[in-house]
């Protein structure tokens, strides 16, 4: 069992295999043998880890991927398509789909990572500027000679 | 008091900028009073129109970094750039015009934009570009490599690119490509595409998929209507690994049929005898091929081959899908080339097509060698779906944990005794000794001799645990009796009957001789009874009949719907 500290200060042990769905975790793991040793994790608040754990937890008898994979995924065509149980899983609040993609980043879960990545991408799909600008709450903060640009290049997009 | 401070800003601004330029009073000249008004007038309103534009901008300077302070606190702005631009690539990724979303991605705030243009890749899928924007994408996209693509359709009106306009900036970059995609949807002439491809003479090193397409599926290109371009990419492709021409003739001897992992061949028409051998060069010069497809015409009769003996075999170690189309008097071409090939066990064959008069399996597939075996996949199916369609088409679809093979065939000819060849062909032309389960569709089929060519595949296959019937008539279900002269599937544990027409009377009498114990049990081994029985429709049968059922077997009653034939359960 690994037990694992987040930044608020919560404890979480869990399988070895769970925790080594991290490739930062299972690299820590490897570094250190064996150890009862808390490994911190400053980055993560418990309420993400929670929702890190539980994906970790139900992918954990899958391969891990390859950089041979991911090497092949630059060449292939890459989907947005996200399985069944992801899908469900994702579905939270955007407070903290952005926090579960920071995770997986930091942790380095490249599959999880991918997840959050792919909800965002499907949020913008067929958006106006506009749209995702409110999706998002952000504002346009172009200066007048970048909107003029960027003008130019929208004219141009519809110039057959 | 504020219209004070924005009168007295204006006063410093204006003496500003006439500092600037260097202006004072307009002094006393030799024009007439008025002309001399007017002129200090015009000075003063320049000056106040100068003084303008610099409030302006520098508002609207302030208020964008603002702005951009307050997007800071935007959830999407705490991300790394890397995870942002990794968003965006599947953001672009499965939309039809890619420019379009990449173009509204960058229109979003400046961070947005920085990301976009610091990631040349991004910019490089000019595939449907309209020409306009082509180079900026090509400045933008810096040095990556290029995907480009057109689906050109004339018909499309005001909306189609014109060929010529979309070519022009990309082909000076051709040393770039990496996807090579063009859709010719409507029947460009044979000159204009060979002028098309004579532009693409160039040497192509980054070059990995090249998709060339010609008109719809009933257009034939033939050798015949084809000048020769055998300098395709000035012959340098060495990146090359997925090729598909449709209705698009280029020379099989073209140097871009090597080294494919990938090959899609569809509607071209070799007429020269030496094609076959040609094709068959082809899969030896790409050994790591992982997909083939044909769907060809070969208008010439079967070459002569020699003993299969002497004749190498080339082996497709990687491959994965092999799917063959084969058209009335072309039989002989998979049966020809898969006695040439050596495939590994995991690979799935799919065959459609005709069959011609009095032919049958043995036409379209070589020899089974228990020993030099080149289709080592078909004898490990342990599921099997025949589906009877009518009289004159017949598809078989196997599986096995690795693998799956189909083959839909129908009659050349009004020859209603295709599907009783077929069936007497399913264990002959190759074993299947693991086959453990079947799904039988008879839809609607009348034809009497039928059942016993079916009941002697299932007599040479007596280890099926699992029968599935669709449609099937009751004098079949009669065989399911264990009777004294035929004992058929004595390893029988469920039994799934789907729309079958029969007598309530006649399923509890087969259920009751299937899990019989004694002289005349279905199975020498007494343990081997049916067990599972699954009835479709639930209004199929009486309820009493079902209540009767379970006394002897464990029954689902379901309206789920039936199986598949290609997606077995």
């Amino acid at each position: 069992m690994v037990n694992l500290v987040t930044s608020d200060n919560e404890s979480f042990t869990v399988e070895k295999a769970v925790a080594s769905r991290s490739v930062l975790i299972k690299n820590m793991l490897e570094d250190v043998g064996e150890s009862d040793q808390p490994i911190p994790l400053p980055n993560v608040t418990a309420s993400v880890l929670k929702k890190v754990l539980e994906y970790c937890d139900h992918h954990k008898n899958e391969p891990m991927p390859t950089s041979e994979d991911l090497a092949a995924e630059d060449t292939r065509k890459r989907t947005t398509d996200i399985g069944e149980w992801d899908q469900k899983f994702i579905q939270v609040d955007q407070e903290m789909l952005f926090e579960i993609i920071l995770a997986a980043n930091y942790l380095d879960i490249k599959p999880l990572l991918d997840v959050g990545c792919k909800t965002v991408a499907n949020m913008i799909k067929g958006k106006t500027p506009e749209e995702i600008r409110k999706l998002f709450n952000i504002v346009n903060d172009f200066t007048p000679e970048e909107e003029a640009q960027i003008k130019k290049e929208n004219e141009w997009a519809e110039d057959r | 008091m504020r219209s004070s401070i924005s009168s007295q800003l204006m006063a410093v601004l204006i003496d500003d900028i006439r500092r600037q330029l260097g202006l004072g009073a307009v002094t006393s000249s030799e024009n007439s009073p008025v002309e001399e008004t007017r002129a200090a007038l015009d000075q003063e309103m320049e000056i106040v129109r100068l003084a303008l534009k610099a409030a302006t901008t520098h508002m609207a300077e302030q208020l964008s970094r603002l702005q951009f302070q307050r997007n800071q606190l935007a959830s999407t702005h705490r991300l790394p750039i890397e995870v942002m631009s990794t968003i965006f690539y599947f953001a672009i990724t499965c939309e039809g015009e890619p420019f379009r979303s990449l173009l509204n991605l960058s229109s979003v705030c400046r961070l947005w934009r920085d990301i976009a243009l610091g990631c040349p890749s991004l910019w490089a899928d000019l595939r449907m570009l309209p020409p306009a924007l082509a180079d900026l994408f090509i400045i933008r996209s810096k040095a990556a490599p290029l995907k480009v693509g057109l689906v050109f359709n004339e018909d499309a009106g005001a909306h189609h690119i014109r060929l010529s306009e979309y070519v022009s900036p990309v082909l000076p970059h051709v040393d770039r490509w990496s996807v090579c995609a063009f859709d010719f949807r409507q029947l460009v002439s044979v000159r204009r595409i060979m002028s098309f491809l004579r532009y693409a003479s160039v040497p192509a090193p980054q070059l990995e998929a090249l998709v060339l397409k010609r008109g719809w599926s009933d257009f034939i290109w033939s050798t015949d209507q084809a000048q020769t371009i055998d300098q395709l990419f000035g012959g340098v492709t060495p990146r090359l690994r997925a090729v598909t021409l449709h209705a698009i003739f280029i020379p099989l001897t073209s140097s871009i049929f090597s080294g494919l992992t990938r090959l899609n061949l569809e509607f071209i028409e070799y007429t020269e005898p030496d094609s076959i051998h040609q094709l068959l060069h082809v899969f030896e010069r790409s050994p790591q091929l992982e997909y083939i497809s044909w769907d060809l015409k070969f208008s010439f009769p079967e070459p002569i081959t020699p003993e299969s003996s002497v004749v190498p075999r080339i082996s497709l170690a990687q491959l994965q899908d092999l799917d063959m189309v084969a058209q009335g008097p072309l039989q002989w071409v998979p049966r020809h080339i898969l006695a040439r090939l050596v495939l590994p066990s995991s690979c799935s064959l799919s065959i459609f097509g005709e069959v011609e008069a009095g032919r049958d399996l043995s036409h379209l597939l070589p020899q089974y060698s228990s020993t030099q075996p080149n289709l080592p996949g078909l004898p490990t199916t342990t599921k099997l779906s025949i589906k009877l369609e009518d009289y004159i088409v017949c598809r078989l679809t196997g599986r096995s944990a690795e693998m799956s093979w189909h083959a839909s065939l129908y009659a050349a000819q009004n020859d209603d005794l295709l599907s009783k060849r077929l069936v007497s062909n399913l264990g002959n032309i190759f074993p299947m000794p693991r086959l453990e389960e079947v799904v039988l569709w008879w839809c609607g089929v009348e034809y009497p001799t039928l059942f016993s060519v079916v009941a002697d595949f299932f007599r040479r296959h007596p280890n099926i645990k699992d029968l599935c019937l669709v449609a099937c008539p009751e004098d079949f279900m009669v065989d399911l009796i264990v009777t004294p002269r035929g004992n058929l599937y004595p390893k029988l544990e469920r039994l799934r009957i789907c729309q079958c027409s029969c007598d309530d009377s006649v399923l509890i009498e087969i259920v009751k001789s299937r899990t019989r114990v004694g002289p005349d049990a279905p199975s020498s081994d007494a343990a081997i009874k049916l067990q599972h029985l699954s009835l479709h429709p639930r209004s199929s049968f009486a309820e009493s009949t079902i209540l009767t059922l379970r006394e002897y077997v464990k029954v689902d009653v379901t309206d789920d719907e039936v199986p598949d034939d290609r997606r077995m359960n």
